[in-house]
């Protein structure tokens, strides 16, 4: 199970949230900045995944973003860390070359993509043309 | 792991390309504006920007001339300011307006902020039942699973009736992409109210069998799901399962699938996760995934982490099934492969996979000590927490100190407070179970108190205490306690302590221990309780410790003044507090009521007179009356099926004391007086005499030991038969000398070895090099050690190892020229140690043969300098042929008693066994993508739960049977139902290495009787606290010993014996299906708690016994109202109306009537109660048969039957 999706930014600002779990509001800004201080203070000869709380975190740096998830205790920490490497790969087939202020300026897109491939929590699709049938769909027709 | 690296330049090169894609370029320049702003802005600014962004959204939303474009924009920057982490609580509506747009575009949007935004329980959301309903009606599938999507994240229990019918139609959408999301929004219903989504299972079953990968791989999270609920009723599609993977393994799915070359990696993770809960604990189950499991092993050859990951489960999975020594061998290739690499994700695949394979075969951690060293110092904190998480799962009496060593530097460098939480119970758990030294488990609570005191719970501070106070446990205990006094005493002295837990653990120390001749004086003691009870405020927790222990110490010591302190705190607010100094004034008065109380303590701590002695009286008299004298518990089930044990005047009685049957009646001191009462008067009825003796010798029962008398626990010696480790901790009457020879030779362990391997490489070595080496011993010496033990516990081993660790630890430069005197020497120092070996000697005598081949073998070992990490299979290799060899006579007897036990009963649906190999056959034929060849695995499913019928799995079971090797216990059907045709074999439901649960089936006339043998395996061991719960099928009455439950449980079972539980079933209504399932649980020779669990089908045939009637009887009863069910089957297989009817009647059980022309009656019924008649006509063209009976769903199942037996 996957409890939260981020994308932060090194600089501490989220670029992307979504939670999977019930997490209140107020607590979510101070979670994220928690989560992103314990990665900034591990090195590069470390694993990409810890334990936070009761779960793991898994995560993987591309460029100036963190690309985060917490998964619980049962999921395989490798597994989840190539499941970033997909949701990656899947922008960037999406966007032909995806940058870093695609993600700032296609805010709704990416929640879009991350729907089909995570629904409440379950990794529900890994084929990257069945990821973005939908939203390429959508794409055409509002185009005409 | 070069590719991770390549993958990320790749990405980080594509970033900044300028490549435009489907980008949203008409952003608006008020939104551009707000994003570029908060780019550059700090946190303040950012808030206040946010703020009166969400002002002006809210006043912009509320114009009613907004365009519809306009909106969806606003509802995105309300997404913006949520996920900043503001409330934007005003703005929701909107967002549920914009989900009722006819446009793709926005709909979408609405939906997706209406999923980000809202949560399940939110008001808003009545208003979106509607959209929901007309959505997922609609003709456009984008809309319908935007709707689905929707309903998986906010569908609540209320809307499950609307939407529902829906949702289910939906799942034979045309498209798998509405079909998969349907799956998944039925899956949110069902974790939301299983209770409503009773009938959805087959659409689940439907999904997992669908053509589509993506549904299946949808459908395979429900049946995870269901499995963690409660895999047991799940076995049945373990095939599929198996299948599923078999496809995907061998590259049958579509290549969009492949992810780095290997296709659907996560699907497959997901099947080999529910595979490892499957397989757990049942050798049949596990035999099926054998082969697929070693596929997915051998496809992962490329260097990908994606197909590490995949190894990575597979290991995983391997170690939780029963698994073959082959298969360890690739994992273990695997680990070394993972824990040599330098990439530190793959180290923490290798140290996780280390700890699973090591509960399996402990062997495989030996190789890797040194890395195992290396990852318990590294820098990686992750890679520490697992290191350790592996080191617990080491623990042993041997290294127990050396780990709860490593487990403290840890604590005490962790700020964590869940690492905390979790590092302590494990300290608490290794100390309460392995801690050999009571001073030291003092010393090592008293550590992990003093660094994390604050995490530790009312629960584990009980445990220490009794721990501490349970004198059975510590070798000398009265010396035991008095240390412990002296070491609590100076702690309160000496420091005022923060830990909760350790204060109150002290305090109580002080209180319980301490005596008036020994130990501090009187005063002094009450002046420290006193001075820390006027430091505690009033509502302290400590105060009613405090006041609990100044009360023992002033009743032990005869003051009758209560100290002034306490007169001060009668008046204190705490309740708990008042009452205890209350009781306590009280008692301080009455001189003779404290000699009472306190001579009462002092008994229920050291005396327990339990052999009952105050009892002989009232027994003898009830004797006098009639009552039925006691009998053993051990020869107890043997006569309990022939009567029923009277509630007599012993019933209510618990005899607790008789416990162990592994002592015989030569080693008991004194018999006690009770016992020769009872004993006697068993002996005065006739023929139990004869019969009672005879019990003895074969069981070995010999009667009870005494462990207590009035002085205290009685010290023993330890016959041949016991080896038990806590036996050992009580020798002290033997004589050492004898053994010397003996041991001298012992002093040539493996620990030994290591360190003289290790002195020949120290030049070259560093100093940090050899201390690690020195660690690796003492945590791995064990482990090579177990080995070579072969499952006998040989603990003299582990003490030697751990003397010349001692002697390690003292003086590191000694073992550089160290020889054998030297060692010899320092052993003779420690009598202590060698006491227990010495004993250890003659307990082992039956085993001398093997020891001998190991001394040699080492010695051979010795003169050679082996490196220490060849040992293990070494030695390994010479007590297992051993082992084998003593064992095939008694294969070949087992067998022959098979083959007669066959012959005798009643042979029944023997042809069956063909069908169950057939199904268990891979289908070879499987060419094609998945989509083409799923739709198989329905049927295949279907075939295979038909063959589960119970004698379909004979010849299986009996391949098992013969290959068991500690198979010498053959169970026998107790006399009262041997009159009863039996299943011919005894079906085996579940086992491990320790237990065996068997199955034998007797169709009594009146009811149908499941007869259960519980075997214990091993050889030396009690099982403790054995507890077997049933999960009836609801259709049937089951009683256990004339009681109508569904729990069985018995407090030990000793070595090699069986316990036969007969189980009646009654038939109450009539069901298609019926599964007994259940769980068995037990205390293994660890003492730890065992689960077990087991399923069996029960088919309508078990409860059909044949009517006898005459043709007119049977023509009467044909035309009473009866209902009727009908089945056409094939002709061809059928020569003609004689055959057919024979193979009918012999399958169900019917009687024959009559066969007149082509038409045939037989009847039968169910229990000798409800008739069922059939009615054959053996047609030209077709056959048809007519079952007739009371109920309509009788009729039908007797239909079903029929076409269970003939498919």
């Amino acid at each position: 199970m996957i409890k939260y999706f981020y994308i932060i930014g090194k600089q501490g600002r989220t670029r992307l949230s979504r939670y999977y779990e019930n997490v209140p509001l107020k607590s979510r800004t101070a979670l994220e900045s928690d989560v992103h201080r314990n990665i900034l203070t591990r090195t590069k000869d470390q694993c990409l995944f810890f334990n936070y709380q009761d779960y793991k975190i898994v995560y993987r740096r591309y460029s100036s973003l963190f690309v985060i998830l917490a998964v619980d205790e049962e999921e395989n920490e490798v597994a989840s860390l190539e499941f970033i490497q997909l949701f990656i790969e899947t922008l960037n087939k999406y966007f032909e070359g995806v940058n870093e202020m695609d993600i700032l300026y296609n805010l709704e897109k990416i929640h879009i993509i991350l729907d089909e491939m995570i629904v409440n929590g379950y990794i529900l699709e890994t084929n990257i043309a069945k990821i973005l049938q939908p939203i390429q769909i959508m794409d055409k027709v509002s185009k005409r | 792991m070069s590719d991770i690296m390549e993958k990320t330049l790749n990405s980080v090169s594509n970033f900044f390309t300028g490549n435009f894609g489907p980008r949203n370029l008409d952003i608006s320049p008020g939104f551009d504006q707000l994003l570029q702003t908060v780019k550059r802005s700090g946190k303040v600014e950012v808030d206040r920007i946010i703020e009166k962004q969400i002002d002006l959204l809210k006043k912009k939303l509320s114009q009613p001339d907004n365009g519809v474009h306009k909106i969806k924009e606003y509802i995105v920057r309300i997404l913006y300011c949520e996920m900043l982490g503001h409330d934007t609580t005003a703005c929701h509506i909107h967002a549920v307006k914009l989900s009722q747009q006819a446009n793709l575009q926005e709909k979408r949007i609405g939906y997706l902020a209406i999923c980000v935004l809202l949560h399940e329980n939110h008001e808003l959301l009545v208003l979106m039942v509607n959209t929901f309903q007309r959505d997922l009606k609609s003709t456009n599938f984008l809309e319908v699973c935007m709707a689905l999507t929707a309903v998986s994240y906010l569908g609540t229990a209320d809307m499950i009736p609307v939407l529902l019918p829906l949702i289910e139609n939906l799942s034979t959408h045309p498209r798998d992409v509405v079909r998969k999301k349907a799956v998944m929004a039925l899956f949110s219903f069902y974790r939301k109210s299983p209770m409503l989504m009773v009938q959805s299972y087959e659409l689940f079953k439907k999904a997992l069998c669908d053509s589509k990968p993506a549904v299946m791989s949808a459908a395979l999270h429900v049946f995870k799901f269901f499995i963690k609920e409660d895999y047991v009723k799940y076995k049945d599609i373990v095939p599929s399962l198996v299948k599923i993977l078999h496809q995907i393994v061998h590259h049958k799915l579509h290549q969009d699938f492949n992810f780095n070359g290997i296709p659907a990696p996560w699907t497959q993770i997901n099947i080999l996760k529910m595979l490892s809960i499957l397989g757990q604990g049942d050798q049949k189950t596990s035999s099926l995934m054998h082969d697929v499991l070693c596929d997915v092993l051998q496809q992962t050859k490329q260097s990908s982490s994606i197909s590490y990951a995949l190894q990575y489960e597979c290991i995983m999975t391997i170690t939780k099934i029963e698994c073959t020594q082959e298969m360890l061998a690739a994992c273990s290739k695997c680990i070394d492969k993972f824990l040599k690499s330098t990439n530190h994700n793959l180290k923490y695949l290798g140290i996780t996979a280390l700890s699973c394979i090591v509960q399996v075969d402990a062997t495989h951690a030996g190789k890797h000590q040194m890395m195992v060293i290396d990852c318990l110092n590294d820098s990686d904190n992750t890679i520490q927490i697992k290191t350790l998480e592996l080191l617990y799962k080491m623990c042993k009496s041997s290294n127990v100190d050396v780990i709860c060593n490593q487990y403290l530097e840890y604590l005490e460098n962790n700020k964590d407070v869940y690492i905390k939480k979790t590092l302590l119970q494990r300290i608490f758990e290794m100390a309460n179970n392995y801690g050999q030294n009571c001073m030291w488990y003092v010393d090592t609570i008293n550590k992990v108190l003093l660094i994390a005191g604050d995490q530790v719970n009312v629960q584990q501070r009980n445990q220490v205490i009794t721990q501490i106070k349970d004198i059975g446990r510590w070798k000398d205990a009265d010396a035991v306690h008095m240390q412990a006094l002296q070491v609590y005493y100076q702690l309160l002295c000496a420091t005022t302590i923060q830990s909760q837990a350790l204060f109150q653990i002290a305090v109580w120390v002080v209180g319980e221990f301490w005596q008036p001749e020994i130990g501090a004086p009187v005063q002094e003691v009450l002046d420290l309780l006193c001075k820390l009870l006027t430091a505690g405020t009033d509502c302290s927790m400590h105060s009613p410790w405090l006041v609990t222990s100044l009360g023992k110490v002033l009743c032990k010591s005869k003051v009758t003044q209560i100290p002034e302190v306490l007169e001060n705190r009668m008046n204190t607010s705490n309740v708990e507090t008042r009452q205890r100094i209350f009781e306590l004034k009280e008692l301080c008065q009455d001189v003779e009521l404290v000699e009472n109380v306190g001579l009462a303590t002092q008994q229920l701590a050291n005396e327990v007179d339990s052999t009952l002695s105050f009892l002989d009286e009232y027994v003898s008299d009830a004797l006098d009356e009639g009552a039925t004298p006691y009998i053993p518990r051990q020869q107890r089930h043997t006569e309990r099926n022939r009567r029923v044990v009277s509630a007599t005047l012993l019933g209510g009685l618990k005899f607790e004391p008789y416990q162990s049957p592994t002592t015989s009646l030569a080693s008991t001191s004194t018999p006690p007086k009770s016992f020769n009462i009872l004993d006697n008067t068993s002996t005065q009825g006739s023929d139990n005499s004869s019969k009672h003796d005879e019990s003895t010798d074969s069981l070995q029962l010999g009667g009870v030991r005494q462990v207590w008398n009035k002085k205290g626990y009685v010290k023993m010696s330890v016959t041949k038969t016991s080896t038990e480790v806590e036996s050992n901790t009580d020798i002290s009457n033997q004589d050492p000398i004898v053994f010397q020879p003996m041991s001298k030779s012992k002093v040539k362990t493996p620990a030994m070895l290591s360190s003289a391997s290790a002195s020949a490489i120290q030049s070259e070595e560093s100093v940090t090099n050899q201390e690690k080496q020195f660690l690796a011993d003492k945590l791995f010496g064990g482990m090579s050690n177990q080995q070579v033990e072969n499952g006998i516990s040989i603990r003299s081993l582990d003490e030697v190892d751990r003397n010349t660790d001692r002697l390690l630890d003292k003086d590191v430069t000694m073992i550089t020229d160290l020889n054998l005197l030297d060692l010899d020497n320092d052993r003779k120092l420690d009598p202590e140690s060698y006491e227990q070996d010495a004993s250890h000697e003659k307990s082992q005598h039956s085993h001398d043969e093997t020891m001998k081949s190991h001394e040699n073998n080492r010695i051979s070992h010795d003169l050679d300098f082996v490196s220490h990490d060849d040992m293990p299979h070494a030695t390994y290799n010479i007590p297992h042929n051993l082992f084998n060899a003593s064992h095939t006579d008694k294969q070949l007897n087992i067998e022959e008693n098979m083959n007669i036990v066959e012959e005798i009963n009643i042979p029944k649906q023997n042809d069956y066994t063909n069908q169950n190999s057939i199904a268990n056959m891979p289908d070879s034929g499987a060419i094609g993508r998945i989509d083409k060849s799923l739709p198989d695995l329905m049927y295949l499913a279907e075939s295979e739960k038909s063959a589960i019928t119970p004698n379909a799995n004979l010849s299986i079971n009996n391949h098992t049977h013969l290959l068991d090797k500690d198979d010498d216990v053959i169970p026998a059907i107790p006399e009262s139902l041997k009159c009863y045709p039996s299943s011919s074999t005894h079906h085996e439901l579940c086992m491990n290495d320790v237990m065996s649960l068997r199955m034998c089936r007797i169709w009594k006339p009146d009811c149908f009787v499941v007869l259960l043998f519980l075997v214990n395996k091993s050889r030396n061991f009690n099982v403790m606290d054995i507890e077997i719960t049933l999960n009836c099928p609801s259709n049937l009455k089951c009683s256990i010993n004339d009681q109508e439950i569904n729990k069985w449980s018995v407090e030990s079972l000793p070595p090699s014996s069986v316990e036969n539980i007969a189980i009646y079933f009654k038939y109450k209504s009539p069901s298609l299906n019926m599964n007994l399932g259940g769980h068995l649980c037990f205390r293994d020779t660890n003492k730890k708690q065992q689960k077990l669990f087991f399923s069996t089908d029960i088919t309508l045939t078990d409860f059909i016994r044949p009517l006898q009637l005459t043709t007119d009887e049977f023509g009467k009863k044909w035309q009473s109202s009866m209902l009727e069910s009908k089945l056409n089957i094939e002709k061809s297989r059928w020569k003609n109306i004689e055959q057919l009817l024979e193979a009918l009647t012999t399958k169900l059980n019917f009687h024959q009537v009559q066969i007149i022309g082509e038409e045939g009656i037989a009847s039968g019924s169910i229990l000798d109660s409800t008739p069922c008649l059939l009615h054959v006509n053996f047609n030209v063209k077709s056959i048809q048969l007519w079952f007739r009976t009371t109920s309509k769903l009788l009729a039908e199942c007797l239909v079903q039957e029929t076409k269970k037996l003939f498919k």
